[in-house]
């Protein structure tokens, strides 16, 4: 499809109409809402139309002739008045001057409405002019549609997938690591092919639905051990250093109440170190992250605090923190812990680099901090991951493939609040740091970590909508999810030409890139350039 | 395969190749150079001795001093460690430890710095090793009191540039459109007999006669009576400075000076109030009619608005530079980065320099009003705001030469007491009238520059270089306190100007994002989120610290541009020979220009 058609309207009506994506249904509507202007105190807006679909709430502005004056850097799918329901923060109303939080069922209905953004935007509605049967249908449809539990199935993902014809050309050069010949093309990529093999033992997630269908470990590690305890106690390959050295990761076993069994789980973890502490392993740093780092509950926590921070309403509140916006700052503990997680990488990677050490990272489902570090660590480490494609398989790889939580992290669902924490935007920020301190070393800019991090929140593609491969897998091969031209396709947040024309994808790139990673044989071959 | 693509990994790892491994500590890591020495410079004494490097250890080295600097260098590390200090930056000269002293490298120098850093050298005890180096260390780094000359007096450098040139009061009033049919020169200060630190050439209201100015003097603090600046192009509003009204506390009225702000007031037909910004804070002012300064009163002034700016005095900004220098040199302070910064102070005056510069440009240009400036002599942070405001305004300060011509004006010539400010070549480290006004100014060029990369013609290493010659005493562009003692002393005649030789290497000094734009208003984002610490000036001796030199965004962008010129180049030769074979090859009708854009969309 193209994203033209859609924008075509029938021009007879007057009234203003959101732009809907395919499989979108507008839920409820309200007229003459002013959305006050967010940067400075005074009353200044604009009256338009707020609604309300099951992808987005839309503000929709009344004299919208002013396209003329098109920012240059465009979102193709969200525009600048749209807030996606994932998107969507914390919602307020307002009473009589008072602000109060807006969750569940509403017996009153406030005059203004504030949403606070998950990307950190603020929009503040007055509903005084609006009809009261409207205030009532908009404010308590915007609550239970972005604030309310939802079911996987609900997800405009779903819609999307099964309205749009999947005709997109999904091939870039980013590797998915789907297929085995995407991890052994790695293998070769970064010489690891020696030491350590790709296996098929969880075709069918016979050892675990959390882990992906192919993955690698050391070529001494036999099938029997993978499937023995679900995968759990087995050192999972991630990135081979130039010299040999390997970056691995293991997902600890549980604490164990009874002590037979804990007996045994370390009579089996001590048979597997004895494995890889022998040629051609040698040397093996075991680093527990659970330790080692900040835990979720605290990344969370500093994340909240620093949010606070941006979360502004208007300038007086803006001034009024200035003066000590360096204290609030370093209140939040948001910057201490990227400090923290930036030197656990650097300690990684001169372990691997100087001492020829592999580095074994331990975490309850590796599947958090050790994406974390282990993705920053390549940053650091392999040029090719500075370049946009090279940084997209590595989320691939780590990330996506590599079992991430995003379902639960981001709360997509809004089942847990105890499951969240900003842990993918935690290595971004991390990698805005790197790119602070070396401008021409990466491929793409603060606006491509910018845009990426606003995708989290885009319920049109699938990549951050998943807790597993697994769960991806089994959402798509359900009965009621088949269309008329086969099962239900995806689109990969990878296509930027979704979101972004070319122009303004000519934004995600580093004019001043200097380091070109050498196109030699075995890259290109990963990299797909044919 | 990955070893040829993965850069060896060690703490510089993504550094760029092209930054090299030079420059520890503020030093040069050269190997068998010879010791560098300017024209007139002269070799003094030299020693053996132990550096104690603050961030690699003790070093061995032998130190040369000349009339000029302090030169180290090492014997057995390797690369050699070089340090490189001219003695003017030298603001305090101790001895530590005694002929008794035990424990290793105990006895010494101790040498505090101008430029945020120290220097602690450890030599031999037996026989008063340390007692001559003192002494000719003393003696050529403090030369007012020794009665010797500046070092600007000596030397004997060439320049292709005569930087004295660049500065003429007259053709930057010119430049202005001045004088017009409402403001006049006025060469009443030919001699210095109105005002002793003000410049000889002044632009006063037409309807102002030579007689009016003297009696304004009257009751102006040290006879700095108010005028002009700069006058907007369109709005011909006008920056004034001036220092404060002798009020006291009778409270005291002039009608002349009364009269004299009317007339300015009403110079570019404004029919409003005048705006009056004084620098201090409300308290302050008020404080100062004790010793019978104060401010314009509502009731003498009755079309003038008055606005206080919150700008404390030198005392606090020196302060607050020594609680910056606590936490940076030479350890930054890391666990309470932010809070430490905070508490120093430094960057909130920044904001508050910059806060007051804006409001000043705005009135000027959006308010279409005249402004007058004070503070209390108006010499400190009345040049701050004036020179501030006029580099917000006129794109023509934002050049190198029209930086220079902004600071020669609004510093130099209006008497910044650069000598009393900075000391030069005075031993009395302590004296209270020592102050980093300056360098406030120079840091919030910086910030603008920061905030608008593509603003300024000048980079980050002119403004680097300035600072480092506001302390080095090479030149006679920043020494003593006033155009008159200046003309006494025939600085213009026996020194060289800062200016020649950043002049005569321009390209150094360039700032290559710099885009030409005649007339835009800049106006910074005054807040505390969007200023930052000039961490290449002040925390320049960490090699820990230091960001990467140069700057690999611009050395990336200078190796495209030359790309670019190369493909131009060689795309024209292929366009002659092409021509040459096929006469009427359609790749003629191509002009470079047309390819030159098919050719950036490669890079």
């Amino acid at each position: 499809f193209s994203l033209q058609e859609i924008h075509i309207k029938e021009p007879i009506e007057k009234e203003v109409n959101p732009h809907l994506l395919p499989g979108e249904l507008l839920l409820c509507e309200a007229s003459t809402v002013y959305k006050y202007m967010q940067e400075d105190g005074s009353n200044r807006g604009t009256y338009g139309k707020l609604v309300c679909t099951n992808f987005k709430i839309s503000f929709l502005d009344d004299d919208s002739a002013s396209d003329d004056n098109e920012p240059e850097f465009k979102n193709k799918i969200v525009g600048e008045n749209d807030i996606t329901l994932q998107c969507v923060d914390q919602i307020y109303g307002v009473y009589d001057e008072k602000k109060k939080l807006l969750t569940g069922q509403l017996r009153k209905y406030p005059e203004r409405l504030i949403i606070y953004c998950k990307d950190l935007r603020v929009f503040n509605f007055c509903l005084r002019y609006t009809k009261e049967e409207e205030v009532k249908r908009i404010v308590s449809g915007i609550v239970h549609h972005s604030q309310t539990p939802k079911l996987l199935k609900r997800l405009f993902l779903f819609s999307y997938a099964s309205a749009a014809p999947n005709s997109t050309d999904g091939r870039n050069q980013t590797v998915m690591f789907d297929t085995l010949e995407d991890w052994r093309d790695e293998l070769e990529r970064t010489k690891g092919n020696v030491k350590y093999k790709a296996v098929t033992t969880n075709e069918g997630y016979r050892v675990s639905e959390k882990l992906p269908l192919y993955f690698v470990v050391p070529i001494c590690i036999s099938e029997e051990s993978i499937l023995k305890y679900e995968g759990r106690g087995i050192p999972i390959w991630c990135w081979s250093c130039h010299n040999g050295a390997a970056l691995l990761k293991m997902a600890a076993f549980p604490k164990e109440q009874d002590d037979s069994t804990s007996q045994m789980q370390k009579a089996f973890l001590d048979g597997i170190y004895k494995t890889i502490s022998k040629p051609p392993y040698e040397l093996l740093k075991v680093d527990d992250l659970s330790s080692s780092l900040p835990s979720l509950q605290d990344i969370q926590t500093a994340y909240t605090r620093f949010k606070q921070l941006f979360l502004i309403d208007n300038s007086t509140d803006f001034w009024a923190t200035d003066v000590k916006w360096f204290s609030l700052l370093e209140s939040t503990n948001w910057l201490e812990i990227i400090r923290r997680v930036l030197k656990k990488a650097i300690e990684v990677a001169e372990c691997l680099e100087r001492q020829h050490t592999n580095v074994l990272l331990i975490e309850e489902t590796a599947t958090d901090l050790c994406c974390v570090i282990s993705s920053l660590v390549q940053v650091m480490m392999d040029s090719y991951s500075r370049t946009k494609s090279g940084f997209q398989s590595l989320i691939q790889k780590e990330w996506i493939i590599g079992g991430h939580s995003f379902l639960d992290r981001c709360n997509h669902l809004h089942k847990s609040e105890k499951e969240e924490a900003p842990v993918f935007l935690l290595l971004l920020n991390c990698v805005w740091q790197l790119v602070q301190q070396y401008p021409p070393a990466f491929e793409f800019t603060e606006t491509y970590l910018t845009v990426l991090s606003d995708s989290l929140y885009v319920p049109v593609f699938s990549t951050f909508f998943f807790n597993s491969q697994h769960q991806r897998d089994t959402s798509t091969s359900g009965e009621s999810l088949k269309t008329q031209s086969g099962p239900v396709r995806f689109l990969t947040v990878w296509d930027w030409s979704v979101q972004f024309d070319p122009k303004a994808q000519a934004f995600l790139n580093n004019p001043f890139y200097a380091e070109k990673p050498k196109p030699d044989k075995s890259q290109r071959k990963t990299a797909r350039f044919k | 395969m990955a070893s040829s693509s993965t850069p060896k990994y060690n703490s510089n790892s993504l550094e760029s190749s092209s930054s090299k491994r030079a420059l520890k500590d503020g030093t040069n890591w050269e190997q068998n150079e010879e010791i560098p020495r300017l024209p007139g410079e002269t070799r003094v004494t030299d020693k053996d001795v132990i550096y104690m490097c603050p961030f690699n250890g003790p070093v061995k080295g032998r130190v040369y001093i000349t009339n000029y600097r302090l030169y180290l260098r090492s014997v057995e590390n390797d690369p050699v460690v070089v340090l490189n200090v001219p003695l003017g930056v030298i603001s305090r000269i101790e001895k530590m430890g005694g002929a008794s002293s035990r424990g290793e490298n105990s006895y010494g120098l101790d040498i505090t710095c101008k430029d945020m850093r120290n220097l602690r050298f450890a030599l031999k005890q037996e026989g008063h090793s340390r007692r001559d180096i003192f002494e000719v260390l003393t003696k050529y780094a403090f030369p007012q009191s020794h009665n010797l000359l500046f070092f600007a007096f000596v030397n004997e450098e060439k320049f292709s540039e005569n930087g004295w040139m660049v500065y003429n009061p007259m053709s930057e009033y010119r430049r202005q459109g001045l004088p017009n049919e409402r403001w006049r020169v006025t060469f009443i200060n030919e001699h210095y007999g109105l005002c002793d630190t003000y410049p000889s050439l002044l632009v006063v209201p037409y309807n102002a006669t030579d007689d009016d100015l003297k009696k304004v003097a009257a009751f102006r603090s040290r006879n700095r009576i108010p005028v002009l600046s700069w006058i907007h192009p369109e709005t011909q509003a006008v920056i004034m400075r001036c220092s404060q009204p002798l009020v006291g506390m009778s409270g005291k009225r002039n009608k002349d000076d009364e009269r004299y702000l009317d007339i300015i007031r009403e110079a570019n037909g404004q029919i409003s109030k005048l705006t009056i910004y004084d620098a201090r804070p409300n308290v302050n002012a008020v404080a100062n009619k004790a010793t019978g300064g104060g401010y314009e009163g509502e009731d003498a002034y009755p079309n003038a608005e008055l606005f206080f700016l919150d700008i404390h005095n030198i005392h606090v900004m020196r302060e607050s530079l020594k609680k910056l220098k606590d936490i940076v040199y030479p350890n930054v302070e890391e666990s309470h980065w932010l809070s430490s910064l905070e508490s120093t102070h430094w960057l909130e005056h920044i904001k508050l320099v910059l806060t007051g510069a804006i409001q000043v440009a705005d009135k000027v240009s959006s308010g279409r009003s005249s402004v007058l400036v004070h503070c209390s002599d108006g010499w400190d942070r009345t040049a701050q705001l004036t020179s501030l405001a006029m580099l917000m305004l006129d794109s023509y300060y934002r050049t190198i030469e029209g930086f220079e011509v902004l600071v020669q004006k609004e510093w130099i010539s209006f008497g910044h007491k650069f000598a009393s400010r900075i000391g030069h070549g005075d031993k009395n480290h302590a004296d209270a009238d020592r102050s980093p006004i300056f360098l406030q100014f120079i840091d919030c060029v910086w910030q603008m520059s920061k905030q608008f990369p593509t603003a300024f013609e000048f980079n980050e290493q002119f403004l680097i270089t300035i600072l480092d010659h506001l302390y080095s005493c090479r030149f006679g562009t920043f020494l003593y306190n006033s155009e008159a003692v200046r003309e006494k002393e025939k600085v213009t005649e026996k020194t060289l100007s800062l200016w020649s030789l950043i002049n005569s290497e321009k390209s150094k000094y360039t700032n290559p994002f710099y885009s030409k734009e005649l007339n835009r208003a800049l106006y910074p984002v005054a807040s505390m989120r969007h200023l930052e610490l000039w961490v290449n000036y002040y925390i320049r001796w960490n090699p820990r610290i230091r960001q990467q030199q140069p700057n690999p965004v611009e050395q990336r962008y200078m190796e495209l541009l030359a790309l670019r010129d190369d493909y131009i180049r060689r795309l024209e030769e292929l366009q002659i020979t092409n021509n040459s074979k096929i006469p009427n090859s359609s790749a003629s009708s191509t002009s470079p220009s047309q390819m030159m854009s098919h050719v950036q969309t490669h890079f």
